[in-house]
């Protein structure tokens, strides 16, 4: 702060408003995130990956020209982060991943999804609300503070398969009523 | 087109085994073939993990930490007033995140919310095995410094508390609130054998709600007064008092009387009925079809540029809209769709007419007959075709009831020179009946297989160049002299939801194959509780008339006779072609 009491920016090294960079972090981490998700879908390893893209967004900001598209120079870094993470992956002898032809394959719609995150989103808060009790229970329990699905299935009494029956069918009851709830607002 | 199949249940447990790091070899060789191999699986895959995301994220359970270095070097940002509030909000314990005013604390419902929530607080700790196989992970800290001093960390659990407090007031709410009955779209009025995903019975008043019905039927009377079946497997919402939306499965919607408009929305068109019926199906690959069976749709779909396009279909015409969204004429299938249902008969009526030459042969007039079986007009009884059926002899006396069919009053062998001629059993008579010898050659038959009579070169049921007298082309085979009677109200009470609104058939002399064949001169006529409606004396080989007239509702017996022209009635082969009562929705 200033002598007066007043709020300055922080100012990185290369002139530009850490504010500015965080601003557009926080409004376009989630996009960010999904697009990683899809080619590591693996909740720790997509975290980690994540991590990394923010660590090299933040340290090369200087190179981000302002009022161009943070989502798609993120989705660049994203993606040499991913090439990386796979390619130590293969060498460690991991088969579990996606093969080149099909990561190509999948679309890259992140800027789709970015113009319509908030309505996804409400979408998703509504359909929620219209879950019976029982799984409306089960999803917050696995989503709401870190309860693995094994959790989940120890607390309510049923075997780890069935819960792994159970989430993944809630979750595509979630998917189809926000499509629902979102083609209902859209004006064809 | 059908619901949601096992395939698509089996991608979405494999995805989220993936997700979670539970994910076999062999389990991840058969997501990867799935994937590859469809475009579609490709694309729910997308929005699944689009979901599986926003779901995290809603509850909080992301690790994302800004760069330590970040905070570190800007800690300035912490002490900004702005964030001071937000700070604040974070660090106090969840439980503080409570239902609206309005809600009932005591509930056992938030009790048990509450306190999940204050156990996964102390059974989160470095002793939690986390989902995935460690493969190379890396610390979610830098430098040493604890992620719980992340900025973003403190604003993502804001936006989590945020978020999960509104929903909690929204679960209240609705917990709480007894909609008005005005809040109800639509009435489940009718079913047949339907089975659900949730407690629904006939009479329940439905709001705005996604409902998987699947399998049966289910008739659903909107408050605008539209009608709309809906045949399972099938997901929808209903989204107003004259709007559904159709995930996949299909539909029939009939608009009410005093309605404007009724639309149906799927996923890739929008469809707004301006008067009066049309069925639509959908699946889960993106197709839609629209077939309209009475008055006009207008077709509503978008372009790749979002642009909207409008097309209006009329009356039995049909559209396919595919996942590309473009639209492609078909041809309308009008009996696809389930038109009227009734729970008290398990009756399901899909359109068609009633097949009189089924009814013939045994049947409802909906194909459950036999074919080439018949009725003996002497003794009124229904039998299979036999080969010394065909030979001349007295008919009875008087008209003979047809006790083995609730559809047919009765036959008779029609002959004006012995006195009046009865053909109901109401005894109604045919007073302009021909003088005819009285006699009568075979049963009257439900079709005519001439291999079955190895009479083949000699004659068979052709007529206007088609050959008639099989389950594809039905027909009646009548040799004069012979009458049948029809019992149109008995016809009315199996198929409940309809009306007869007429009877259409072709009918005259059959060709003669063979010029050594026998010369035809016959006579057609046609009654309507002994009002003549059609007649034509004198007909010859080939000779045939398309007849089609209306039948009110208060009209109880139709009457089909063949006499012999006023000469022998040898050759006299007569035959009514695709005879048909035609039926409408009441």
């Amino acid at each position: 702060m200033d002598r007066n009491n007043k709020k300055t920016n922080v100012i990185t090294p290369n002139g530009l408003a850490a504010e500015e960079f965080f601003s557009l972090f926080v409004a376009n981490q989630d996009v960010i995130y999904t697009y990683i998700l899809k080619r590591a879908p693996v909740w720790n390893e997509a975290d980690d990956l994540f991590q990394e893209t923010a660590e090299v967004m933040w340290r090369k900001f200087n190179e981000f020209e302002l009022g161009t598209d943070f989502v798609a120079w993120g989705v660049k870094i994203a993606r040499y982060r991913i090439l990386s993470f796979r390619k130590k992956q293969s060498q460690r002898g991991n088969k579990v991943q996606f093969n080149d032809k099909l990561l190509e394959n999948i679309e890259d719609n992140s800027r789709f999804q970015n113009e319509y995150k908030d309505v996804r989103m409400q979408a998703l808060q509504q359909c929620i609300g219209k879950l019976t009790d029982r799984d409306r229970h089960l999803i917050m329990m696995r989503y709401e503070h870190k309860t693995t699905t094994k959790m989940v299935a120890e607390r309510v009494g049923v075997s780890v398969q069935r819960m792994y029956k159970i989430l993944p069918k809630i979750q595509d009851t979630l998917l189809r009523c926000v499509r629902l709830t979102v083609a209902t607002e859209e004006e064809l | 087109m059908t619901g949601q199949s096992s395939q698509q249940n089996r991608l979405y447990e494999l995805i989220y085994l993936m997700l979670d790091g539970k994910i076999t070899a062999e389990q991840f060789a058969e997501l990867e073939n799935q994937l590859a191999g469809d475009p579609e699986a490709r694309a729910y895959y997308n929005e699944y993990i689009e979901i599986s995301s926003m779901l995290r994220r809603h509850g909080n359970e992301s690790a994302v930490s800004l760069p330590d270095q970040f905070v570190s070097e800007h800690s300035q940002i912490n002490q900004s007033p702005a964030l001071d509030e937000s700070f604040n909000k974070e660090v106090k314990p969840n439980r503080k995140i409570r239902p609206a005013a309005d809600a009932d604390d005591s509930s056992a419902f938030w009790e048990v919310i509450e306190q999940d929530l204050s156990r996964n607080a102390s059974l989160t700790n470095d002793d939690d095995t986390p989902e995935a196989e460690p493969v190379g992970r890396r610390p979610r800290t830098l430098s040493g410094v604890p992620s719980s001093k992340s900025i973003f960390k403190l604003l993502g659990a804001l936006a989590a508390v945020v978020a999960f407090a509104v929903i909690l007031n929204t679960l209240a709410k609705w917990g709480q609130y007894t909609p008005p009955d005005e809040y109800y779209l639509a009435t489940l009025t009718d079913a047949v054998n339907a089975e659900w995903d949730s407690a629904i019975a006939v009479g329940d008043k439905l709001k705005r709600q996604l409902i998987n019905l699947k399998e049966g039927y289910a008739g659903f009377t909107f408050n605008d007064g539209s009608y709309v079946i809906f045949e399972g497997p099938t997901t929808f919402t209903i989204l107003s008092e004259d709007s559904v939306y159709l995930d996949a499965g299909r539909l029939y919607a009939k608009m009410g009387a005093g309605s404007a408009r009724f639309a149906v929305k799927t996923r890739n068109a929008r469809i707004v009925d301006i008067g009066t019926e049309f069925g639509v199906a959908t699946d889960d690959s993106g197709n839609s079809e629209v077939h309209v069976i009475d008055g006009e749709v207008i077709l509503y779909t978008s372009d790749q540029h979002n642009k909207t396009k409008k097309q209006h279909i009329f009356e039995n015409q049909a559209c396919r809209v595919d996942s590309e969204r473009n639209t492609h004429p078909i041809t309308i299938a009008k009996t696809a769709f389930a038109r009227s249902i009734s729970s008290d008969d398990g009756f399901v009526w899909n359109g068609d007419n009633i097949d009189l030459a089924d009814i013939v042969g045994g049947g409802n007039g909906t194909g459950t007959g036999n074919y080439t079986s018949g009725i003996d007009v002497f003794f009124g009884n229904i039998k299979e075709f036999e080969l010394k059926d065909f030979r001349d002899r007295d008919g009875p006396d008087g008209f003979i009831p047809v006790s083995e069919s609730p559809f047919i009053d009765g036959v008779f062998v029609p002959d004006g020179g012995v006195g009046d001629v009865q053909i109901t059993s109401a005894g109604d008579i045919f007073a302009q009946c021909r003088d005819t010898d009285g006699r009568y050659w075979t049963k009257i038959l439900n079709g005519y297989n001439p291999a079955q009579g190895n009479l083949q070169a000699y004659w068979d049921m052709t007529l206007n160049g088609r050959k008639y007298g099989s389950p594809n082309r039905p027909g009646i085979f009548m040799h004069a002299n012979c009458g049948i009677t029809f019992d149109l109200e008995a016809i009315r009470s199996s198929t409940p939801g309809c009306r007869i609104s007429g009877f259409k058939t072709t009918a005259g002399a059959t060709e003669k194959p063979q010029v050594t064949s026998p010369s035809t001169y016959l006579d057609v006529t046609i009654l309507i509780d002994g009002v003549i409606k059609h007649q034509r004396n004198d007909m010859f080989e080939g000779n045939y008339d398309d007849i089609s007239f209306n039948i009110n509702e208060d009209d109880k017996f139709l009457t089909l006779i063949i006499t012999d022209g006023g000469n022998t009635l040898h050759g006299d082969f007569g035959m009514f072609a695709e005879p048909r009562l035609v039926l409408s929705q009441n």
